[in-house]
């Protein structure tokens, strides 16, 4: 076990190390872009992990979701079990109705056609969602369904928003709710978070200029009613001048516009601020935004199993699922070892020779 | 033994071609590090074509089995994965090997006379290699494969007048589909190869017709003792054949680790969206090329309009070509021209890098006007190049120094609108500073630094 | 450097031995290249042992299975059938089943079968692999008087007794084969693999 550790330390450090070497920072999986994810940390070695995680996706995934690439007997093989054993996993017939045979492909239960019917698309296979997407998007996809009464099926989840199943696993798991977040975007980033929406609004309010605020007008909404820069600066324009600004009586007293700009800014509203252009205003409101985000989720009703043992069904899903991405992963890197050992001794033998022939050369 | 060669010599020039292309081609003896990338890019070629091969054995151009039959040999075929990887890993490592054969021709001058024709045919070998990669990356028939194509095909769209039809048939259809797969195929498992091969054959005996450059850009030719032999030459076997071993050890080492402990590369050898099946109703959220490209598509990008884009891709290839007729300074290798010259080519390297970087990076105002102005500094490369040529007339590192300045605020002001937002405003002038530092740094530092602008002298022979 | 000799000793031993190291990284790296030409496991699992409900198949009927690509046929062979096998040997080329690569040891008796009243036999002639025709009738008018029932290959005319074994004068130089198998349970046979080898 000990030694199993240290080669793969070894081997994570030596790829680590390649990498480094060779790019400066991998690409972000297609679809985890911004998004946070928690590591899944699966190892793949792990053959009790990937029996269980086998078994869980038989049970909870395969009646929608093929396996298509990938056969029962090789998932029996890479995890020491016999061709027997795996039969316990076969749920699916084939055509002359008799149980699939071990040497098969691990199709879905559904008929494609009625999965469209039933769900608007056909499940997808799954095969490869441990590459396409990573081991930590899965992880916790199947760990981000929430309780959210819009939805058809009445959940949401975190990472894969609207997203078109059930949480199948909700026996097991019980039922989260969304506790929620109010972050005040800026350009795209989160400049501060907030526990309500009240607060994210008046931070907002804060950001935005007063005399906009004055009137009522929303930063965004402004943005929402007036699709150009053009038309939205028009409008601003045209409502807070001090002539807006000011009660008409007020106004009057002033002989000159400057006489009133200068009271205007002699009398500064709270944040201080009191000068606005449209320009100014606009761009403010557009690049300020308010992005209501699930914080964290909460178990409301529990499953059958605690959180502890749903993270480990979790957990051993995903294992299963980015072994069965690439089943030559369990091997390869052993492989790796061997061959570059044997060209460190094949490089000697080489090297020597070269050195010896160039004892000619002066 | 002998006895069979002499029979096959009374047939065939066995012993007079090993003898002119190995153990009595003189090679000088002062080659580097640099020198291995030549016999490298053979053995990737052999890699490709051999693991190539056995691919064609399971894969099948069929759009509707196309991605299964891939999967298939990652998981049923025995063997497969490895000889997959080996290809994959071989095609990024192919262009590795590739720029950095061509940057030591770049640096030691090997593309100026009476290499010129050599530098051409090995053009030629590059163009026809991105032939290559880009109709191989189809074959895999995943959302990258499906997408990239596309992408790459609408390009010739862009040709006015005739764009729809060019496109229409290059994919052999309205959309790519399987007439476009097959003919990818088609082309991508022999067309091209043998078109490759021939010039590879071409390139060597073009090189062996001329002799080897080398890093002092010596002629060694020009010396020779009273046998007729370069005094700095030494014969290519086994000199050079058993160094070459080495070499190829080491580059194997770096191959297989790639290939055994990272064989995606983290996203850029194979890219993760293409292990999904291309799906013609759904772009990926980003698409890039896979990185070989990167360069030439952050130039396409740089450029608004399509068609000028297109053609400004296509000319930041073209005038690779022409580099031999550019660069007329007599001293080939770097180590003996002036500073302002090393400082252009570390330049360009640099900028040649920012611009595979960017070409993966989604588009942002920063990274839109850096684009921009690396390609303006790619392209101001080839004039700078030029006028390098003529170290002695320092006085006209001023007038080419006004005139390219001129080039880049023309062009700064032809891309120019009032539609600019702040950001990209306040970029735009920020990064105006790249193109004035790198043309300070090459034309007016030799002008007014005279040992900015001192030449060394050539030996007579090899150094070390 | 300039008066030191050449070690012609040391030179071939390091031509020796960086060959061999060579010989043997690229036997290595060749080894997935061969590998990969054998059947996958896509070939393996179409040449999966195949299951076979015999209790379906009326008496003197044949019924056909596919394994490995290859016709199998399954006969339920009538009592007189069986009786009459004895009496066709002086006609046979091999009448005891000697040749041992055509069928499995427990099926060389005089039946060619585990159970004397199921053949089960691949259906392609050992001549040049077409696939026999069943004519199980006795004394046909095409095919003469002195025919016992058993295959007619229409190709090359080889003939066939009711065990798969081959009369003398037929182009087809041995019997025909019978594939691995055995009784899963009475009524089920499992075409494929020998009792008690998983």
């Amino acid at each position: 076990m000990k030694v199993n550790t240290m080669k793969q330390t070894l081997i994570k450090t030596l790829s680590a190390g390649i990498m480094a070497a060779f790019i400066a920072s991998p690409v972000a999986n297609a679809a985890g872009g911004g998004v946070h994810l928690e590591p899944a940390d699966i190892d793949v070695h792990d053959k009790i992990s990937l029996l269980r995680g086998a078994k869980y996706y038989a049970n909870y995934c395969q009646g929608c979701h093929s396996l298509k690439f990938s056969r029962y007997n090789r998932v029996a093989t890479d995890t020491g079990i016999s061709d027997e054993q795996i039969q316990d996993l076969i749920f699916t017939r084939d055509e002359d109705d008799k149980p699939t045979k071990t040497g098969a492909l691990m199709t879905s239960a559904i008929p494609a056609k009625d999965a469209v019917n039933w769900f608007g698309t056909a499940p997808p296979d799954l095969s490869l969602i441990g590459r396409s997407r990573g081991a930590d998007w899965v992880y916790n996809y199947l760990k981000g369904f929430h309780t959210d009464s819009s939805r058809p099926f009445g959940v949401n989840n975190t990472i894969f928003d609207s997203v078109g199943m059930p949480n199948v696993l909700a026996d097991l798991q019980g039922d989260q709710d969304p506790v929620f977040r109010y972050d005040l975007m800026h350009n795209g980033h989160v400049a501060s978070s907030f526990t309500s929406e009240e607060a994210a609004n008046k931070a907002l309010k804060e950001k935005l200029t007063y005399n906009v605020l004055k009137l009522g007008l929303m930063g965004e909404k402004i943005v929402e009613k007036y699709p150009t820069e053009k038309e939205a600066a028009d409008y601003v324009a045209s409502k807070t001048s001090y002539k807006v600004l000011l009660n008409k009586s007020e106004v009057d007293s002033f002989a000159t516009k400057a006489e009133g700009e200068s009271y205007v800014k002699a009398n500064p509203v709270e944040g201080g601020k009191y000068k606005i252009t449209p320009k100014s205003a606009y761009s403010t409101a557009k690049s300020h935004k308010i992005a209501k985000v699930v914080d964290h989720l909460e178990l409301v009703k529990p499953g059958k199993q605690s959180p502890a043992e749903f993270d480990r069904t979790v957990h051993d899903l995903t294992n299963f699922l980015a072994y069965v991405s690439e089943p030559a992963q369990l091997h390869r890197k052993t492989y790796g070892i061997f061959t570059l050992l044997f060209l460190l001794v094949f490089f000697v033998f080489a090297y020597m020779l070269k050195k010896e022939y160039w004892k000619d050369i002066h | 033994m002998s006895g069979l060669v002499n029979w096959i010599d009374d047939r065939f020039p066995l012993t007079k071609v090993w003898n002119e292309h190995l153990a009595q081609y003189y090679a000088p003896k002062n080659f580097n590090a640099w020198y291995f990338f030549g016999s490298l890019a053979m053995l990737v070629l052999v890699i490709q074509i051999v693991t190539g091969i056995l691919l064609t054995m399971h894969y099948k151009p069929d759009t509707m089995m196309a991605f299964t039959s891939v999967e298939h040999i990652m998981r049923d075929v025995p063997g497969g994965w490895f000889i997959r990887y080996m290809h994959s890993t071989g095609a990024s490592l192919f262009f590795v090997v590739v720029y950095l054969h061509m940057f030591r021709g770049l640096i030691y001058g090997s593309f100026k006379g009476p290499r010129e024709l050599v530098w051409l045919i090995g053009m030629a070998i590059y163009l026809a290699l991105m032939a290559e990669a880009f109709m191989g990356y189809l074959l895999p028939w995943g959302q990258m494969s499906f997408w990239g194509a596309q992408v790459i095909i609408n390009l010739f769209n862009t040709i006015p007048y005739i764009g729809d039809v060019v496109s229409t048939t290059i994919r052999g259809d309205f959309v790519i589909s399987d007439p476009t797969l097959n003919r990818f195929f088609a082309f991508h498992v022999i067309a091209v190869p043998l078109i490759l091969v021939g010039l590879v054959f071409v390139h060597i005996v073009a090189l062996h017709v001329v002799g080897s450059n080398n890093p002092d850009g010596v002629e060694i030719k020009k010396l020779k003792d009273k046998n007729g032999i370069p005094l700095d030459g030494i014969p290519f076997h086994p000199y050079y054949s058993v160094k070459d071993i080495a070499g190829i050890v080491v580059f194997l080492m770096v191959f297989f680790a790639i290939l055994f402990f990272m064989p995606e590369g983290g996203g850029y050898l194979l890219e993760h969206a293409n292990f999904e099946p291309a799906n013609p109703l759904k772009t990926p959220e980003h698409i890039a090329p896979v990185w070989y490209f990167t360069p030439f598509y952050t130039v396409l990008r740089a450029v608004p309009d399509p068609w000028y884009g297109t053609l400004a891709m296509f000319a930041a290839i073209a005038v690779l070509f022409i580099l031999p007729w550019l660069d007329k300074n007599p001293i080939k290798s770097i180590r003996y021209r002036n500073t302002a010259h090393k400082l252009n080519i570390v330049w360009f390297a640099v900028f040649f890098l920012i611009l595979g970087y960017l070409g993966v990076m989604p588009v942002t105002d920063f990274f839109r006007e850096l684009g921009t102005r690396a390609t303006q500094i790619y392209f101001l490369f080839f004039l700078v190049t030029a006028a390098h040529s003529r170290p002695d007339k320092r006085a006209m590192y001023l007038v080419w120094f006004i005139a390219l300045a001129a080039l880049v605020l023309f062009t700064d002001w032809l891309r120019w609108s009032d539609s600019f937002t702040g950001p990209q405003r306040h970029y735009f002038w920020m990064m105006m500073a790249l193109p004035a530092t790198y043309l300070a740094s090459t034309l007016l530092l030799p002008l007014f630094v005279g040992r900015c602008n001192a030449e060394k002298e050539v030996p007579e022979r090899v150094t070390g | 450097m300039a008066n030191s000799k050449v070690d012609k000793g040391r030179r071939r031993f390091l031509v020796a031995a960086t060959s061999v190291v060579g010989a043997v990284g690229t036997a290595a790296m060749a080894t997935p290249f061969v590998m990969s030409l054998t059947p996958s496991a896509r070939a393996l699992a179409a040449g999966a042992p195949v299951e076979v409900n015999i209790s379906k198949i009326e008496a003197g009927q044949q019924l056909r299975v596919i394994w490995r690509g290859k016709p199998v046929w399954v006969v339920n062979r009538t009592p007189e059938m069986i009786a009459k096998l004895p009496s066709v040997d002086p006609k046979l080329t091999d009448p005891d089943s000697e040749v041992e690569s055509q069928q499995p040891a427990y099926a060389q008796n005089v039946h060619r079968a585990i159970k004397e009243q199921y053949l089960v036999l691949i259906g392609i002639c050992t001549h040049l692999g077409c696939s026999p025709t069943y004519r199980p009738e006795l004394a046909p008018a095409d095919l003469g008087a002195s025919w016992p029932g058993g295959w007619y290959c229409p190709c090359h005319g080889s003939r066939f007794d009711m065990a798969g074994r081959v009369m003398k004068g037929s182009p087809a130089g041995t019997n025909l084969e019978v594939p691995p198998y055995h009784y899963k349970t009475d009524t089920t046979i499992l075409v494929g693999v020998s009792k008690g080898v998983a």
